[in-house]
């Protein structure tokens, strides 16, 4: 049992103190070598990528031919305008639902009403809800608005009309923007309720009402928490797949956002996988820029969310 | 991008808008507690614009001019005139009625005014919209109503007077309003005119039968009113986006595919019988299966390191640390067995989430522990986290293309694992290679055991974990010395037989190589969640521990682990949830075909592409009764902590 203690030199330790670190290592560059070989692919020729793998990489086969097509604004295959619907979708659908669930997380935390217990747990509770559950309803307002009968009166009252958001980017953030409500009041009550009791009562004796504490104390304090949400919310809704393909899907070509691009550039029965590098690459940009920028944040808010204390 | 330009410019304006809203709302009931007569002439206000916007804007009484389709500035006092109006008479009932204490003078002030709207709106009301009443719903709906509000009022513990006014009058407008004809040759404007003046009468008399507020009153105001202008907008929110669509989707689902007829529990009778769903027809396979030789390999390895740790603890078997990771892996294998022999897209479904959440909360527990304090961590585990930032449609590409891609075997491999598979068919057919790959792999093996002699002093855990890993090689090796490994494998009557291994499309493990791409995308949360809860273990216990002359793997094992279990639940929960939801990998990758369906894809496919709405649905709350169990544990743990 004591060996390990004292025998620090030697080939035996050398070897030992080695392999302890590889398992990290091995793990860590096993998990970089799909997004590596996607980007070096992405500079690679349609010939070079068809025949030989990435790893094959040599001078002569590099381009960016393949980021011009993507990028280039008459190319059919050009994610230009894909890219301009994404952030269409993501920058309203990041922070409407912020400032709303700010208020929600106030009230929660701090102003007095009955049933306040009740209401917070059940609100938490939807977080568990799958978004499929919600989303033939959904699309069946947006199409044809929404519609209520009166009971035992045969009159039908338009409680929505049918505006015609369907296959729009609003659809895509107002969906957006009712689902991440539960998550988004969870985490920021975390935070807003841990503020201290304090600043608040000698805000109340100095007269300030909840719309000034609100304004002029918690937001301030809260930003930490905002950034947090805020990343993880733009990274979801840019991320998002399903929720775009049902709204805008078919209904209107003109409006997808990337994800539905590249994946239809991937189901072209393989006519333009040499773009997907490329394409998948400019897709991931945003969001990783986003995530190494303000991974501090990001990793807070992970951590409100998940672990308490 | 004219449309991206106008897309943000109604976003602004929407969320403009709202802002000045909400901060008026806000600035209004401010009010109620600072001056009581300019919070009501405001309120009064606000809900005589209101009211009257509503019923000008949906064209319902003349205006004082011809209304253009579209606003234009030229006729602005057309569109802002009754408006206006019902905000001055709002605002002077409120100012008069905060004005008056007497409680007989409330009640005249408020019938007659009351009267006065009741007759206006009678006679602005377009002809077309005037009333011929029917005398059933006219006495049945306000009796209905009041008996509602008086019992309302009694459950409450409130004024009966008051309960049943408000049900009258609710009463009232659904028996005139909506029991009464409309735009047939009966109506005129006398049966309008009672309906109109009754209903402004009751609500003229409701509004002065309440007593101005005394100082409580107002503080609860201001209150009650600051609860629902905070919470209110969310809840509308989630309950329009949310909660109503989840109950009507459960309605859908016991119609038939367009929504017309009632068929019971006909969708879910589908959703259970259809063999695509759930095939037991293969389960006797399960005993003849490959898979469990090596499930009672790692029991019976788990049994015996906890056999040699009990003699030095003088515990019959001892199950911490070591012994765990070879049972882990039995479990693990024993799961794959299971499902490989059931089918269907809900069995997927559960394999899905027993495969992802046990390995990637497993590996990322794992990673934590390796991670936790070595000297590039914080790179390493950026590499680990990054995968979070690709979305699922750009991970599936990345795995199709880079990872999983076959080609021919005449033809050099592009995806890393047939590259991988093939050089190694190559190598160990071949003789110089065969022994050298053996020799490596041997090599490789007998390190691995001793690192895992190393540190069985230090970590128990670990050496198991070594010693575990340490049969992959061994396993190579003796494949490489019997007849090869990899793409090229000699059959028993000495062929060499050469083929890729197509991942996405070979069933049933091609489940097992989508679930991957889950697992390499979601250990980076489970990393980053259990590396903070080891963190964040105090530092007094370790020490205590260390003292005591307890080892790294007895301190990991024993104190961690049990401090940070309600992390790695955490971690589980969330993982199983959306694990449950999966979508975007099937879709993008196979779209369900050669066995790999998934509920959430099966939905969507019913739902739009087949348009049978009614499975649509079904399908939708199978999905919703799948994760209720973890929701319900979630809500559980909730309420523990409010």
């Amino acid at each position: 049992m004591a060996v390990s203690m004292n025998a620090d030199s030697g080939l035996g330790s050398i070897l030992y103190r080695g392999l302890s670190r590889f398992p990290m290592w091995a793990f860590a560059l096993l998990w970089l070598l799909p997004s590596l070989g996607l980007f070096l692919n992405s500079f690679r020729s349609r010939d070079a990528q068809r025949n030989s793998g990435f790893w094959t990489l040599s001078p002569n086969d590099l381009t960016l031919e393949h980021y011009e097509t993507v990028l280039g604004a008459s190319s059919v295959n050009s994610m230009g305008d894909s890219l301009l619907n994404s952030l269409a979708i993501s920058i309203p659908a990041t922070i409407i639902p912020i400032a709303i669930a700010a208020f929600a997380a106030y009230g929660f935390a701090w102003i007095d009403f009955k049933g306040r217990k009740w209401m917070f747990i059940g609100t938490v509770s939807l977080m568990a809800i799958p978004l499929q559950v919600a989303l033939i309803p959904l699309l069946r307002m947006y199409v044809s608005g929404a519609h209520y009968t009166l009971p035992f009166l045969d009159k039908t009252l338009t409680l929505v009309p049918a505006w015609g958001v369907n296959g729009t980017a609003t659809a895509v953030w107002l969906t957006h923007t009712g689902f991440a409500m539960p998550f988004a009041i969870f985490l920021l009550h975390n935070y807003i309720s841990s503020l201290p009791k304090d600043i608040f009562e000698s805000a109340r004796i100095d007269g300030a009402d909840h719309f000034t504490i609100f304004w002029r104390l918690v937001l301030p304090l809260s930003i930490p928490v905002l950034a947090a949400f805020a990343i993880f919310q733009f990274l979801w809704t840019w991320n998002d797949f399903l929720i775009a393909l049902t709204m805008i899907g078919s209904a209107n070509p003109d409006a997808l956002p990337t994800t539905i691009t590249i994946a239809n550039l991937a189901g072209d029965f393989g006519r333009n996988e040499h773009l997907l590098p490329a394409g998948a690459f400019v897709q991931a940009f945003i969001p990783l820029v986003v995530f190494f920028a303000l991974q501090r944040y990001f990793v807070r808010g992970l951590l409100a969310g998940s672990v308490k204390g | 991008m004219d449309k991206i330009v106008s897309t943000f410019i109604s976003v602004i304006l929407a969320v403009g808008v709202s802002t000045a809203i909400w901060v008026g709302a806000n600035l209004i009931f401010n009010q109620s507690t600072r001056d009581f007569r300019r919070f009501s002439a405001l309120a009064g206000g606000v809900v005589g614009l209101l009211f009257m916007t509503v019923i000008d804007g949906n064209r319902l009484v003349t205006g004082i001019g011809t209304r253009p389709d579209a606003f234009e500035l030229a006729s602005i006092h057309i569109f802002l005139f009754w408006p206006l109006v019902g905000a001055a008479i709002g605002a002077a009932l409120g100012v008069v009625l905060s004005n008056i204490d007497d409680q007989r003078m409330r009640l005249i002030v408020g019938v007659v005014a009351g009267v006065g709207v009741g007759v206006l709106i009678g006679f602005i009301l377009k002809s077309r919209y005037q009333l011929a009443l029917r005398t059933n719903p006219l006495i049945m709906w306000p009796l209905i109503g009041a008996a509602l509000g008086v019992g309302l009022s009694a459950l409450r513990r409130r004024n009966l007077l008051k309960g049943a006014v408000t049900g009258l009058f609710f009463g009232w407008l659904y028996g005139t309003f909506g029991g009464g004809l409309q735009g047939v040759a009966q109506a005129n404007l006398g049966e309008t005119l009672l309906a109109t003046v009754v209903a402004g009468a009751l609500f003229g008399g409701r509004l002065g039968l309440t007593a101005n507020p005394d100082v409580v009153g107002r503080a609860d105001i201001d209150q009650k009113s600051r609860a629902w202008l905070f919470v209110g907008p969310a809840c509308a929110f989630y309950t329009i986006m949310l909660i109503l669509p989840a109950v009507q989707t459960f309605l859908l689902s016991l119609k038939d595919r367009d929504s017309v007829e009632w068929v019971g529990l006909e969708n879910y009778q589908l959703v259970v019988q259809d063999p695509d769903n759930l095939d037991t027809s293969r389960f006797e396979g399960f005993f003849g299966s490959a898979i469990l030789p090596w499930v009672l390999f790692f029991v019976v390895a788990g049994l015996l390191i906890a056999f040699l740790l009990g003699r030095e603890t003088s515990q019959p078997l001892n199950f911490g640390g070591a012994p765990i990771i070879p049972l882990i892996a039995a479990g693990a294998l024993l799961s794959f067995a299971v499902f490989t022999h059931l089918r269907g897209t809900i069995i997927n479904n559960l394999w899905w989430v027993v495969g992802v959440t046990l390995l990637s909360t497993a590996l990322g527990l794992f990673i934590a522990k390796m991670a936790d304090g070595a000297t590039g961590e914080a790179v390493a585990k950026s590499f680990v986290f990054m995968p979070m930032a690709i979305s699922m449609v750009g991970a599936s590409i990345i795995w199709r293309l880079i990872m999983y891609q076959a080609r021919d075997i005449s033809k050099d491999q592009t995806g890393v694992f047939n590259a991988a598979w093939v050089w190694l068919g190559e190598v160990s057919t071949s003789q110089p290679g065969q022994t050298i790959v053996g020799a490596i792999f041997v090599a490789a093996a007998l390190a691995l055991a001793y690192t895992a002699y190393r540190s069985v002093a230090d970590s128990p855990a670990l050496a198991g974990l070594y010693l575990t890993v340490a049969i992959v090689p061994l396993w190579v090796a003796y494949r490489s010395f019997t007849g090869g490994i990899g793409g090229y494998q000699f059959t028993e009557g000495g062929d060499l037989l050469a083929r890729t291994s197509n991942f996405v499309q070979d069933g049933p493990y091609n489940n097992f190589w989508l679930m991957f791409i889950l697992i390499w995308s979601s250990t980076g949360f489970a990393m980053v969640i259990l590396s903070a809860a080891i963190k964040a273990v105090p530092e007094d216990f370790l020490e205590a521990a260390r003292i005591d002359g307890a080892t790294d793997g007895q301190i990991f094992w024993r104190i961690t682990v049990p401090q940070i279990t309600p992390t790695i639940a955490v971690v589980a929960t969330t993982t199983m949830v959306n694990v449950m939801k999966v979508f975007d990998i099937v879709k993008v990758t196979t779209n369900g075909q050669f066995g790999t369906q998934v509920l959430a894809n099966a939905m969507f496919q019913e739902a739009f592409t087949n348009f049978n709405r009614g499975l649509g649905a079904a399908l939708a709350i199978v999905l919703f009764l799948g994760v209720l169990p973890v929701m319900v544990y979630n809500v559980y743990n909730q309420t523990k902590e409010v």
